[in-house]
């Protein structure tokens, strides 16, 4: 899975927003919010093809949190990303 | 934009999205560049971006180019007429933008500089539309008697 290349990722302040571009932004006219994870999790699907076992491995080398917890914020995001058709 | 900025802003203090139309093109682009709108607290200044919502329940953001008691002369940045909005249509100001990657903050003296330099070649800019418009007459009525007629 990857993100579909008519969305992109804002950090305005502290917070980390997801919003569409282009003829997307026609139709999903809402905005995203994200962590820190979420936003690191949304580059790494913006740059490369993944899949959650991936995006767990890379959460484990990034944080200091066991695979469980890895593991259910991938999964969280991975939910929120498909319920809005935002990957490809 | 979306239907419910008003209560984005409220719960969350700020609303990003993608501008549409061209009106405050070159610097903001059709579903391309993004804006961080924040909510109004106090009055707005000259040259400020405002996102304002018409009675007819359309959103609209242009730039400020008067400030007068109770209401701010408006205009876009590609548009050619002013518009009198009064404070209460105003529901936030463009705090920052993004144009393709670059980060751009409203308040920065070089934003700023733009900004007043854009509104001060106003005249000219009207002047370039004119003349656009005048050669174009011009060359259509010239090439009118060389063109084939449709049989």
């Amino acid at each position: 899975m990857k993100i579909k290349s008519d969305f992109t990722i804002q950090k305005v302040g502290s917070s980390y927003v997801a919003i569409a571009v282009g003829e997307t932004s026609k139709t999903f006219r809402t905005m995203i919010k994200l962590n820190a994870t979420g936003a690191f999790l949304w580059n790494l699907l913006s740059e490369k093809d993944l899949t959650e076992e991936d995006l767990v491995n890379a959460l484990l080398a990034e944080y200091d949190v066991d695979r469980e917890t890895a593991a259910n914020d991938v999964h969280k995001i991975v939910t929120v990303l498909t319920d809005h058709q935002i990957l490809q | 934009m979306n239907e419910n900025i008003e209560k984005i802003l409220a719960e969350d203090g700020f609303y990003v999205s993608t501008t549409v139309g061209a009106s405050m093109s070159p610097m903001l682009r059709n579903r391309k560049d993004r804006v961080v709108i924040r909510p109004v607290n106090g009055r707005l200044k000259k040259y400020d971006l405002p996102l304002y919502r018409r009675p007819d329940g359309k959103y609209v953001l242009h730039r400020i180019i008067g400030v007068r008691d109770g209401y701010y002369i408006i205009r876009g940045d590609n548009t050619y007429r002013k518009e009198k909005v009064p404070d209460d249509w105003i529901i936030g100001y463009v705090a920052e933008f993004y144009r393709n990657e670059k980060h751009f903050v409203t308040t920065q003296k070089k934003y700023r500089a733009y900004a007043r330099v854009w509104n001060w070649i106003y005249p000219l800019r009207v002047c370039g539309v004119k003349c656009r418009l005048f050669l174009s007459k011009v060359k259509h009525a010239v090439l009118k008697p060389f063109r084939r007629k449709k049989q």
